[in-house]
């Protein structure tokens, strides 16, 4: 077999799946080690998910199409992949073995998905991860002594431009500015958590001027103070694209204030806000 | 019907209908660039190509001279090796050597299908083995050093627990 020429071997590589690309044809001899390695068309479709504190994951991509997914679909493939038995987990340490020895699986990585416990996760190991833009934070716990982890993960990862925060438990101590304020280049955040409130919003937008935009879930809008802090804060900046508000508590009043004005909508026909409640309470697209 | 004559390396003329010759992009191109018509006597020669393998790929064209064209390569697509038709899996029914064969005349005459189907078939035989039975699947000497490979085997094993 060896004696096929290497595009043909790679082509018959690429064949298998992600997970047997990476982690064990380069483990047969040097030369499929170095196919492996050199093959960017395969490694550009593979992205690299953390499925819990010690279990890494790698999968390839349905094209470019599944990191504009919607960050809910993320649960959905994750439950998805956790009950299929094919796809065996492997270690942190052998993940990081292979990474190591693959560099050029570094380069691709796009999307990081970390789950339950921050503080196993050494970023010093994946200090190579220059094109990473989304970090996805599922089922984690967050609390005062991971603050400082965040803010590293928001250095190491300095081009991160989305990051996501899924079913994690936030303690009542930690200051809400530590899940955005490390990542300096955020366009794209989504918190589903009911710590989250008008002066997240606030904060939120007053800390970072090229949001593009924001989704919180989980959470509920207890007053009109949301709208205000909106007038605030983008008023004379930016431009809402889209809007989608949901609370109980808003007055009739302000909503129609708000609506009155024409300093920063896009487009009107683009912005719902009701008097109920929703899953998802809060949608802003801002340009 | 308009004939082609193939010759292959080992000397030995095959007399084709053209269309399905045609399912070599490499034969086509070659009988567009020669200028041949259908009443020319000329040999298309295929030095790539030995007798036996040549034989077998012209059965596989025959077979599926009715297909569609092939679809254009997807990164999106899903991969799949279990859509091998059972007629295309009893075809490639072959030993290493000639299956390898295959994928070298496939990939030589750029037959997309018979090459797609050649690769799965080894693919196949590749997924869910060990890297240490891919070695004796495929006689391939493990020419890691030994402190490489005990490092290979040490990080290898939950690999090899699958």
């Amino acid at each position: 077999m060896n004696e096929l020429p290497g595009e043909i071997l790679l082509t018959i590589f690429r064949k298998l799946p992600a997970f047997d690309f990476i982690t064990l044809l380069p483990l047969v001899c040097n030369r499929w080690a170095k196919l492996v390695a050199s093959d960017v068309y395969t490694l550009k479709s593979v992205v690299m998910h953390h499925l819990n504190s010690y279990g890494v994951f790698f999968f390839s991509i349905k094209g470019e199409a599944f990191i504009d997914w919607p960050s809910e679909k993320f649960e959905v493939y994750l439950r998805a992949y956790t009950q299929d038995p094919l796809h065996p987990l492997i270690n942190y340490c052998d993940a990081f073995y292979l990474c190591t020895q693959f560099t050029e699986i570094y380069k691709h990585i796009k999307t990081l998905m970390i789950s339950r416990n921050l503080s196993v996760y050494p970023t010093e190991g994946f200090t190579y991860i220059k094109n990473l833009t989304t970090l996805v934070f599922y089922e984690i716990s967050l609390n005062e002594i991971n603050k400082h982890t965040l803010l590293e993960l928001g250095s190491v990862y300095a081009n991160v431009n989305e990051v996501i925060y899924i079913k994690c438990r936030i303690s009542c101590v930690l200051d809400l500015k530590c899940l955005h304020i490390g990542f300096k280049k955020l366009k794209r955040l989504r918190v589903d958590h009911f710590r989250v409130c008008d002066k997240f919003l606030d904060e939120l937008l007053k800390t970072h001027r090229t949001l593009e935009s924001v989704r919180l879930g989980h959470c509920t809008i207890m007053s009109d103070r949301w709208i205000d802090v909106l007038q605030i804060r983008l008023k004379g900046q930016r431009s809402i694209a889209s809007l989608d508000m949901h609370s109980p508590y808003f007055t009739e009043k302000c909503v129609k204030e708000f609506l009155a004005t024409d300093n920063f909508f896009l487009d009107k026909k683009l912005l719902k806000i009701s008097f109920d409640s929703a899953l998802y309470p809060f949608f802003i697209s801002i340009v | 019907m308009p004939m082609i004559k193939l010759q292959s390396s080992d000397g030995e003329v095959f007399q084709v209908d053209f269309e399905i010759a045609k399912a070599s992009v490499t034969i086509k191109t070659m009988v567009e660039d020669l200028g041949l018509e259908e009443e020319d006597e000329e040999i298309v020669p295929l030095p790539n190509v030995n007798a036996g393998i040549l034989k077998k790929v012209i059965q596989w064209a025959t077979y599926h001279k009715d297909d569609p064209p092939p679809p254009e390569d997807d990164e999106g697509r899903e991969k799949r090796t279990d859509d091998i038709s059972s007629w295309d899996a009893d075809f490639l029914k072959v030993d290493q050597g000639t299956l390898f064969e295959l994928i070298l005349a496939a990939n030589y005459l750029d037959i997309k299908g018979l090459l797609d189907v050649t690769c799965k078939t080894v693919a196949n035989m590749i997924k869910g083995k060990t890297p240490e039975e891919i070695r004796k699947t495929f006689n391939i000497k493990n020419d890691f050093t030994a402190a490489e490979e005990d490092q290979v085997r040490k990080e290898n094993e939950w690999c090899e627990e699958k």
